[in-house]
């Protein structure tokens, strides 16, 4: 609690502080820090390698749009509860269909729904489903719905305040988050989570319900990287079949893994070195990808454990050093 | 009625015909050892009845229950703890975690049933394995071969079970721990758990079964009192190899 309290007390000046494109860099990185936090619980923690996230993301957001833009509501919570609830419900269909397998076969069976809905998005076949007003959109966007700017609270909030009041609901949905799993992994629930990931035949010979576990973490984690999803998609102002794509959750086990994948941290650190990475790489024009790629090897390299886990080893040997005095 | 009762099972591992008509049981309050020899069937019967190989034919009863379709998680919520041949500890989780879990899962069962858990766990486990208290705080992945048995048979305690299966509970022990484990089985064995352990050494089995098994090629050879099967020497020949 008192951590939680230290993250918003140092989060909340950032916007008196930070200038408009850092603020929405540093929002981004909160909202990738949501969604690895997502792939931590499912990965991480239960042990369960997943391409299929990109799809609560990326629907999460979608499912709002879709409200906002049809349904003529304005209202951001409504937005958010909506696309939330609609990917969680999702993500419970899908994850009960994939932990049924494990390990290789888990991991092509997400990546197979993952495509699935990407191409029901890309192809346009969702867009139909509304008419020709949703075909109009889907020849004018190719695939993606522009998400214009809610009303918070009930609150028409002028644009050039937007993404500070914006930001501080980021913010808030971040520490809740990082609350969230810090409860998580120290939860008799988390530790069987662990077991299962640690050696699932033993696990289940001590009376874990391995495959009810693996489906409750799958939809957790579900609701994490939806709830990024829909905070995205208003950030941003839209949301893209890229979103879908299983290459985005490449990108969120990625950032887990650059952070460190068991370790509290690792999310949110991972998210913040994937965002620096990125933002270092998109100064050479034209060698985005070569350079980001090149500056990930050697994050790897520096980092073998994830970065959470040098964090910790560093934090380790200081300690060591001040208890053994000079 | 036993406690435990297995008939004529048979069991294969891949095309492997292991177990053939298996039989025996456990009644309550008894310590059983099942002996054999290296790739006998000892540790396929163990786990037979935890449910981690399905039974081909032959069924499983447990408290007069037939629980041979059972998966695994079932039967030890039912009450069969199991400590594994390799101890089966969760490398990253800390002794009292490894225990914890246990703990919650009685305690979840007990609150679903409308049942208060029973709060002497602990010092239940302790009074068998007081080292345990010492090493709460380490990571499974830190124990060493005895300390990782002793956590296992612990956590197997803390579900409350009525049976305890124990594969190789003494096997790769230092004589003096050897005789700390015989302790200890004597321990649980007065806490009205009943015992089935699977052992290679006829010698220790006899030290603590109050009946035995011998198991060779898959098949049940002899049943009695321990001093029956250290008197028959087609028994010992066969256990020795």
């Amino acid at each position: 609690m008192s951590l939680a309290i230290a993250a918003m007390v140092a989060l909340l000046p950032m916007p008196f502080v930070l200038e408009p494109y850092s603020l929405i860099q540093l929002s981004n990185a909160m909202v990738l820090a949501i969604a690895c936090m997502g792939m931590k619980v499912v990965f991480g923690t239960a042990g369960l390698l997943s391409f299929g996230h990109a799809t609560f993301f990326a629907v999460s957001a979608y499912a709002g749009a879709f409200l906002c833009h049809f349904g003529q509501i304005d209202s951001f919570e409504i937005y958010l509860l909506f696309g939330v609830c609609f990917s969680v419900l999702l993500s419970a269909v899908l994850g009960y269909l994939s932990v049924r397998a494990t390990r290789i076969h888990f991991t092509i069976l997400t990546l197979a729904f993952c495509q699935i809905v990407y191409s029901l998005f890309i192809n346009g076949a969702v867009f139909e489903l509304f008419g020709g007003d949703g075909r109009a959109i889907y020849y004018v966007t190719e695939g993606g719905m522009y998400i214009r700017r809610l009303a918070l609270l009930g609150q028409q909030i002028t644009p050039p305040d937007f993404i500070p009041s914006l930001y501080n609901v980021i913010a808030v949905a971040f520490v809740v988050a990082a609350a969230l799993l810090w409860r998580i992994d120290r939860s008799p629930f988390g530790l069987a989570l662990m077991a299962i990931r640690d050696n699932a035949t033993r696990a289940a010979a001590v009376g874990i319900r391995v495959r009810r576990y693996r489906w409750y973490a799958f939809i957790l984690s579900g609701a994490f990287v939806a709830l990024a999803g829909s905070l995205y998609g208003q950030l941003n102002r839209q949301i893209t079949p890229e979103q879908l794509d299983w290459l985005f959750s490449a990108k969120l086990i990625l950032a887990v893994v650059l952070g460190g994948s068991r370790r509290y941290l690792g999310p949110i650190l991972g998210a913040i070195l994937f965002i620096g990475l990125d933002e270092a790489a998109s100064g050479l024009l034209g060698y985005h990808g070569l350079m980001l790629g090149v500056l990930l090897i050697a994050a790897v390299f520096l980092f073998p454990g994830g970065l959470a886990e040098t964090v910790a080893t560093v934090v380790r040997r200081l300690r060591g050093r001040v208890a053994g005095g000079p | 009625m036993p406690l435990l009762e297995i008939s004529n099972v048979n069991t294969f591992r891949a095309s492997a015909h292991v177990l053939r008509d298996i039989a025996l049981n456990v009644n309550d309050r008894e310590v059983v050892c099942l002996v054999g020899r290296n790739g006998a069937g000892k540790t396929t019967t163990i786990e037979s009845i935890m449910g981690l190989l399905p039974v081909k034919s032959g069924t499983v009863r447990f408290q007069d229950r037939d629980i041979t379709a059972l998966p695994a998680h079932q039967r030890a919520r039912l009450g069969i703890g199991y400590s594994p041949e390799d101890a089966g500890i969760f490398p990253d989780l800390t002794v009292a975690e490894n225990l914890m879990i246990s703990e919650w899962l009685v305690a979840e069962k007990a609150k679903s049933a409308g049942e208060t858990a029973i709060a002497d766990t602990e010092a239940r486990i302790y009074s068998v394995f007081p080292e345990v208290r010492g090493l709460t705080g380490r990571r499974g992945l830190n124990l060493s071969g005895g300390q990782k048995k002793m956590v296992a048979i612990s956590r197997a305690m803390a579900l409350l079970p009525s049976l305890l299966l124990l594969d190789e509970a003494f096997e790769g022990l230092a004589p003096v721990v050897v005789n700390r484990f015989r302790d200890a089985v004597n321990k649980i064995k007065d806490f009205g758990i009943s015992i089935l352990i699977a052992e290679s050494n006829v010698v220790t089995a006899s030290a603590v079964a109050d009946r035995l098994y011998a198991i060779d090629r898959g098949e049940i050879i002899f049943e009695g009192k321990p001093e029956e099967a250290l008197n028959n020497a087609e028994v010992m020949r066969t256990l020795r190899g």
